[in-house]
């Protein structure tokens, strides 16, 4: 869609904003942590650029985590069934053209209501099909095409990179974008030591975030 | 010994409680203490708490309530065993919120004065064995994905909780597909693992329980 106010005119073609629809998945309990102000620079930066942005912040919403009994007992059957609560989070993964991930990095992984969200809502006949061989997943994401992992992390980059070999990385990149959308490419910005962070540093990461987000088109 | 059985699996009719029943019939029966821990039979909340997180740096933690007896249960253990099913290379996220919430700050680790590091705390716990299923090939983990569940514990949680802590991890691949043989075999693999450790918690450390 092309944002041009004018009609009958050759429009200026660094006014042409390609929109997207972009899902900013938010993990962090606190309102003034570093996460908040990094999810605020990302919509900020997403709006400013006419992108379409809708925000899910999992801790405001009472996202519960759990798989439960009955999804996983369909996990594998022909007709796998969410449970009611997850229908909206479902829709939002389906419509998203883009997803950028906010979260804190705690012991090298998920926060727990991150990760319960990637099992409950990248779910069968949502994310990936399966019916013909269970170890076979085929993607149905198609209208993914970007996700951009933000994250703060505690730890240094040599033990995320050298002693841990950057599993929340691999677990996206490898693991679960190849089975449910394979036409999306995946950009991951981590801040280190973030429980030491001047202004500088800061301000980089946010240009740094600024960057990666203006190639969405 | 004092053992922990941790497990992580929604169905009481899973491949993972079979595998936990006999985790615990044989620590039983060899004279180990057990306590079971079974997080969807508890209803645990995963998800680590506004209060938790604001006093995360303070030096006044403050818990919530439901997560004391678990904490407890954790620092009286001389051994771990987790069981649990790999989803998506990662633990289920019942149990990430069990070290979320569990692994905290005057429980597990101290945080150092500077913030930059933690110290220990779970100095008691000798050995911690891993008990997973998953649905993808050995080679995906081994080869793509380089054992990050592994990693994870070892490097992550365990080297800055407990670095005396030994860790094995036995893992049943390609779950989706397996058969009675299979589980058997995976039943006395992890048979074998377990009669290593000794019974009394005095007693010598064999060798045989170092890690693979």
């Amino acid at each position: 869609m092309f944002n041009s106010a004018e009609t009958g005119k050759c429009p200026d073609p660094s006014a042409l904003v390609v929109e997207v629809n972009v899902l900013v998945v938010l993990a962090h309990p606190l309102k003034d942590s570093l996460c908040h102000r990094l999810a605020e620079h990302v919509c900020g930066e997403l709006r400013g650029a006419g992108h379409d942005v809708v925000v899910e912040d999992l801790y405001e919403l009472h996202f519960n985590p759990k798989l439960s009994s009955s999804e996983r007992r369909r996990y594998n059957a022909p007709d796998y069934r969410a449970e009611g609560d997850m229908r909206r989070p479902i829709e939002r993964l389906l419509v998203a053209e883009a997803i950028v991930l906010v979260f804190p990095t705690w012991w090298s992984g998920l926060p727990a209501i991150l990760k319960g969200w990637v099992d409950r809502v990248w779910v069968p006949d949502i994310a990936f099909d399966h019916r013909q061989d269970v170890s076979v997943l085929k993607p149905l994401l198609g209208n993914l095409r970007y996700l951009v992992v933000v994250t703060t992390l505690a730890s240094p980059w040599w033990l995320d990179w050298f002693l841990l070999g950057r599993p929340v990385a691999k677990m996206f990149k490898y693991a679960l974008l190849p089975s449910c959308a394979v036409d999306c490419r995946f950009r991951m910005l981590s801040l280190y030591r973030g429980g030491r962070i001047g202004e500088t540093r800061f301000r980089g990461f946010k240009i740094r975030i600024s960057r990666v987000l203006s190639g969405l088109h | 010994m004092k053992c922990l059985v941790v497990v992580a699996h929604p169905l009481p009719d899973s491949l993972c409680a079979s595998l936990a029943a006999h985790v615990v019939a044989d620590l039983r029966q060899s004279g180990h203490e057990v306590t079971i821990e079974d997080l969807y039979q508890e209803s645990f909340e995963p998800a680590l708490t506004w209060g938790e997180r604001q006093s995360y740096y303070l030096p006044a933690y403050k818990p919530g309530g439901d997560v004391s007896a678990p904490m407890s249960r954790l620092l009286s253990a001389d051994m771990l065993v987790l069981v649990f099913p790999t989803w998506w290379f990662g633990f289920p996220a019942i149990l990430k919120g069990w070290f979320d919430r569990v692994w905290a700050p005057g429980v597990a680790f101290d945080h150092t004065e500077t913030r930059e590091a933690i110290t220990p705390r779970l100095t008691g716990l000798k050995y911690t064995v891993a008990v997973t299923t998953l649905g993808s090939p050995q080679w995906v983990d081994l080869l793509v994905l380089r054992r990050p569940v592994y990693r994870q514990i070892k490097y992550a949680i365990l080297r800055p909780c407990a670095p005396q802590c030994r860790l094995k991890m036995l893992a049943l691949y390609r779950s989706e597909h397996v058969t009675p043989q299979r589980v058997s075999d995976f039943k006395r693999e992890i048979s074998q693992a377990l009669a290593q450790y000794p019974t009394a918690t005095l007693q010598p450390e064999p060798a045989a329980a170092t890690e693979r």
